[in-house]
């Protein structure tokens, strides 16, 4: 076989692996439903048979949910075209999307069903009132607080002096006394003050101190309808100041048993029961104190408007009362993809995870990957969710699918793993902000910083040991077209000829610390011999940001290898002044002479930010310029600690053999010591935003 | 030889203060808070404006003025202003403005700023830059009536920060002892004081919100030329650097020789009791 034919071969079996699907052709016998909401849900078979499942060919009686793991009870009505499915769903409270995924199956064993109860026989005039609560928490002011299980959403700030007036609906309560239980978060470490009044009735003067979670309860008396709550935080002259985070309310009352648009869930202990208010005679009854396995009462009395029952259970029961034909329809239901993803026969060296809006766009770089020699893959993150983790989006899933991948797939082990997609800290859209989360990172807490994005313990060695065995890069875009802008630069970068612009990386060094600028000489002094170290140090210019700037623009329109910014920094911004942000991008006109930034400083890469985009992503997706990938830190770290990075990093790259830039960043942040906290909050925050098998030249 | 194994112990505690100290004292958190500072003069008033690029322990700000660089006032009768996100965690950052109205024409007013960190639970701390703007004598056809004679000695009148999520925003806190709250001046006539997202900023134009504001800004814009704001700190960044590294390494030094010196005092002390 000639040379050239050899050639062919390779390059099309290459191109065949990068192109092959991960998902396999035959019928998915799974479906997931997404629920934005509690509440009773009815599926039919004209919605199945609208998300492609042929409904007509199902056996109904292998027909089983779930919810993760756990089954959950159905009710299955009728068959073939007239099938209807009814469950009682909890939306929870996911952290990484606005739905919590339900997941039917079928074609194997028969599925859970409802039971149907027989109650006892009404035996005294029937109750038309119980004692309710209805809660409120609202999410919408972003506050992280330190600690796993803190909170990071809350409903309002209350910053002393201040009035918060709440407007609260009671439905149906009767007159009466209620309790209301506050809970408040102190952001302030003093003392706080907080005086409730309700209906202009003073309620309560509650002080405490310190940060954290707080929680009290009063008597209220509620009207009927609209009640006004009035929170005043009038300082306390012993704090510096007070600032209050509201996290929810929640009021327990008694309340006359009537439906609310054809629907009532409600609590009792033992007795008769009559709700009223109903606007036909379907009603029906269900026990929901265990919701995913709700019981249809067979036995409740239907009169004209109203349903009435007793039980015999001292215990607390919860139950739904309502008209089925109002029953809640799912925001969506998706075919769960069959995928090949668990077959130890696999093997790649490429891996590119990507937002299935993306994968498509993905394709010329596996394709250009392939060519290059790489067993590629592109598997989105559907693929993942559906096989890892029960269909629920969350950064888990791609986790536990990456030390499967390391531990299960045929060796050798993959080099490279691409995540290809934005996130964002509002993973359930609270802000309704333009950035959304398409592919989830993990959030962790430093020292100076609270749920900062960390992409380390997607291909951590250990739990205790942030060092990475698989180089990692994210190109966070949001559309298919910033995917193929970043795709072209990367070719157009490994495929240019050599030029002098190359062998130049340009040292921008910030003047509020010493520090920066022995970082930057230490940095250059590690630069091989035929590399060009070119200086613009603020310190030497007099603090001149304005020269400093002209000087940086000029230099990098002239092209460079490399660029590296040393100093203060924020999500956009280089140095006070500032020295260089977001809002400067229009002067950089270097074309296809593409630098890798390098940024030791402060929060540069943060790439989740619901509205805005970090300086290092605003560079990578510029269209005629900026660079063509980026090393930077999503948080706040030490700059001693960022020298110790850096100075490993540049060891990696200018030195043969030249790595990969993900695996001269993995090998760099190996070296570093996971002991010291330090460090350890760099190798956790300092990302890749770039191609991982970038190949520096 | 117990009292030698007490001895070798005080010795090595005192070795890890000391090492602690040292690694505190080196470590530089690279975030960049105050990303810009400027002040522009009128014919009767001043007009500062500050950038932060992020925030995070941040409960407001002390506004400070000089004619010397020796003498600081807080400006106005209020304390402080206060952060559009008070000891919440925003990394994206905010611009304020405070307009000191009712400047002496011809005399040089230099402005620096503190960021009040203590109630949430940080330091207070000044930021190196002073600025500085003086106000331009008044042409003899003015171009615009204003709403306050530049003599009157009106208190400060605050405009609160427009949110949606209060139903009361009092910006300031007169009745609040903060840390550094001296204000004592009532010769400022009117100013105001306005916080804007940096995002918000770019998209709407900073004099909209308010027409009084709206007024004063434009007439700045057209008939007042920026003043370009002295920074007299920081063209000195050079010398300031090298001073800082003279200072923390003599500071590391004593502190290195106080902790040996008492470690072997000990060590003596205890053996004399021997």
């Amino acid at each position: 076989m000639s040379f050239l034919a050899r050639c062919v071969l390779l390059i099309s079996i290459a191109f065949l692996t990068a192109c092959l699907p991960s998902t396999i052709a035959v019928p998915s016998t799974r479906c997931k439903f997404f629920i934005a909401a509690d509440g009773f849900y009815r599926v039919t078979s004209a919605e199945l048979q609208t998300a492609g499942i042929a409904i007509d060919t199902i056996d109904a009686a292998t027909l089983q949910l779930y919810r993760g793991d756990q089954p959950v009870a159905i009710r299955v009505q009728g068959a073939g075209k007239n099938l209807t499915l009814d469950f009682y769903a909890r939306a929870g409270d996911s952290l990484h999307s606005t739905f919590t995924i339900y997941w039917l199956t079928w074609d194997a064993q028969p599925g859970m069903r409802m039971r149907e109860i027989v109650l006892p026989e009404i035996d005294a005039p029937p109750s038309t009132a119980v004692e309710s609560s209805i809660r409120f928490a609202p999410a919408r002011v972003y506050a992280p607080q330190p600690g796993d299980a803190a909170p990071s959403w809350f409903w309002q700030t209350l910053d002393a002096p201040i009035t918060a007036t709440i407007p609260i609906t009671l439905p149906d309560a009767l007159p009466g006394f209620a309790r209301l239980r506050v809970n408040v978060w102190g952001n302030t470490p003093g003392a706080h003050h907080l005086r409730v009044e309700f209906n202009d009735a003073r309620g309560a003067d509650e002080f405490w101190e310190g940060r954290g979670a707080h929680e009290f309860e009063i008597a209220i008396e509620p009207r009927a309808e609209v009640n006004t709550l009035q929170l005043r935080a009038p300082g306390d002259p012993r704090a510096l100041a007070d600032v209050i985070l509201l996290s929810s309310l929640e009021i327990t009352y008694t309340r006359r048993l009537l439906a609310q648009n054809d629907q009532l869930e409600f609590e009792t202990r033992a007795g008769n029961f009559r709700v009223a208010g109903f606007r036909g005679d379907a009603i029906e009854l269900y026990d929901i104190t265990a919701p995913d396995e709700p019981q249809r009462v067979a036995n409740a009395i239907i009169t004209p408007g109203a349903i009435t029952f007793r039980t015999d259970d001292p215990g607390a029961r919860r139950w739904l009362t309502l008209d089925p034909s109002i029953a809640r329809r799912v925001s969506k239901i998706a075919p769960m993809l069959l995928t090949n993803l668990r077959a130890r026969e696999n093997q790649a060296d490429y891996l590119i995870l990507a937002h299935p809006d993306l994968a498509t766009a993905a394709q010329p770089l596996a394709q250009w990957r392939a060519q290059r020699g790489l067993a590629t893959r592109v598997i989105t993150t559907e693929e993942i969710y559906d096989e890892f983790n029960f269909g629920a989006a969350s950064p888990d899933a791609i986790r536990v699918f990456l030390d499967f991948v390391q531990r299960e797939w045929r060796a050798p082990a993959p080099r490279f793993v691409l995540l290809l997609g934005k996130a964002s800290y509002d993973a359930r859209d609270v802000l309704n902000a333009p950035n959304k989360n398409l592919v989830p990172t993990f959030l962790v807490d430093t020292l100076n910083a609270e749920k900062i994005a960390s992409e380390h313990a997607f291909v951590a060695r250990a739990e205790n040991d942030p060092r990475p065995v698989i180089a990692l890069g994210r190109i966070p875009a949001q559309t298919p077209d910033q995917v193929a802008r970043v795709v072209r630069k990367i070719i157009a970068y490994e495929t240019g000829a050599p030029a002098d612009w190359r062998a130049r990386a340009l040292l921008v060094a910030d003047d509020k610390s010493p520090e920066f600028v022995a970082m930057a000489d230490t940095l250059a002094g590690q630069l091989p011999a035929h590399i060009h170290a070119q200086k613009i140090y603020l310190a030497e210019l007099g603090g001149d940001v304005k020269r400093a700037r002209a000087e940086l623009i000029a230099r990098w329109n002239a092209g460079a290898g490399a660029l590296v910014y040393i100093g203060h920094g924020a999500v956009d911004t280089w140095a006070a002044g500032p020295l260089f942000s977001a809002a400067h991008l229009g002067a950089l006109k270097n074309d296809d002479r593409l630098p890798i930034v390098f940024t030791p400083t402060c929060l540069d890469g943060f790439f989740n930010h619901p509205r805005a985009d970090s300086l290092v992503e605003e560079l990578l997706f510029k269209a005629d310029g900026g660079t063509v990938a980026g090393i930077a830190p999503t948080g706040v770290s030490f700059a001693d600690a960022q020298g110790e990075l850096m100075r490993a990093l540049f060891a990696e790259l200018f030195h043969a053999p030249r790595p990969t830039l993900g695996e001269a960043l993995a090998r760099a942040k190996q070296k570093l010591a996971p002991g010291s906290r330090a460090q350890r909050e760099v190798i956790a925050t300092f990302v890749l935003l770039g191609d991982p098998a970038l190949a520096p030249r | 030889m117990l009292d030698l194994f007490r001895a070798k112990k005080f010795a090595r505690i005192a070795l890890a203060i000391l090492l602690i100290g040292i690694a505190n004292a080196r470590a530089v958190a690279a975030e960049v808070t105050l990303v810009a500072f400027s002040a522009r003069g009128d014919t009767s008033a001043i007009k500062i404006v500050w950038t932060t690029a992020s925030e995070r322990k941040n409960w407001g700000f002390n506004l400070e003025r000089s004619t010397d660089q020796k003498t600081w006032e807080h400006l106005g009768a209020q304390p402080s202003v206060k952060s559009q996100s008070p000891c919440i965690q925003n990394v994206m950052g905010a611009t304020y403005e405070f307009t000191d109205l009712g400047r002496a024409p011809g005399v040089r007013y230099f402005y620096r700023l503190q960021t009040i960190g203590q109630p949430c639970g940080d330091a207070d701390r000044y930021h190196d830059e002073i600025i500085s703007a003086q106000v331009i004598a008044p042409t003899a056809t003015p171009t615009v009536t204003r709403a306050a004679s530049p003599t009157a000695t009106a208190p400060i009148i605050v405009s609160p920060i427009p949110s949606a999520t209060r139903s009361v925003a009092p910006m300031l806190t007169p009745t609040r002892a903060l840390p550094s709250a001296t204000a004592t001046s009532t010769k400022i006539a009117i100013a105001q004081i306005r916080a804007t997202s940096t995002r918000a900023l770019a998209a709407t134009p900073i004099a909209s919100s308010s027409p009084m504001l709206a007024h004063r800004i434009a007439t700045e814009e057209s008939d007042a030329p920026a003043d370009d704001a002295i920074p007299t700190q920081s063209q000195n960044n050079v010398a300031r650097d090298w001073r800082r590294a003279g200072i923390l390494g003599a500071a590391m030094l004593f502190g290195a020789g106080t902790l040996i010196v008492g470690a072997l005092a000990l060590i003596a002390y205890l053996r004399l009791r021997e």
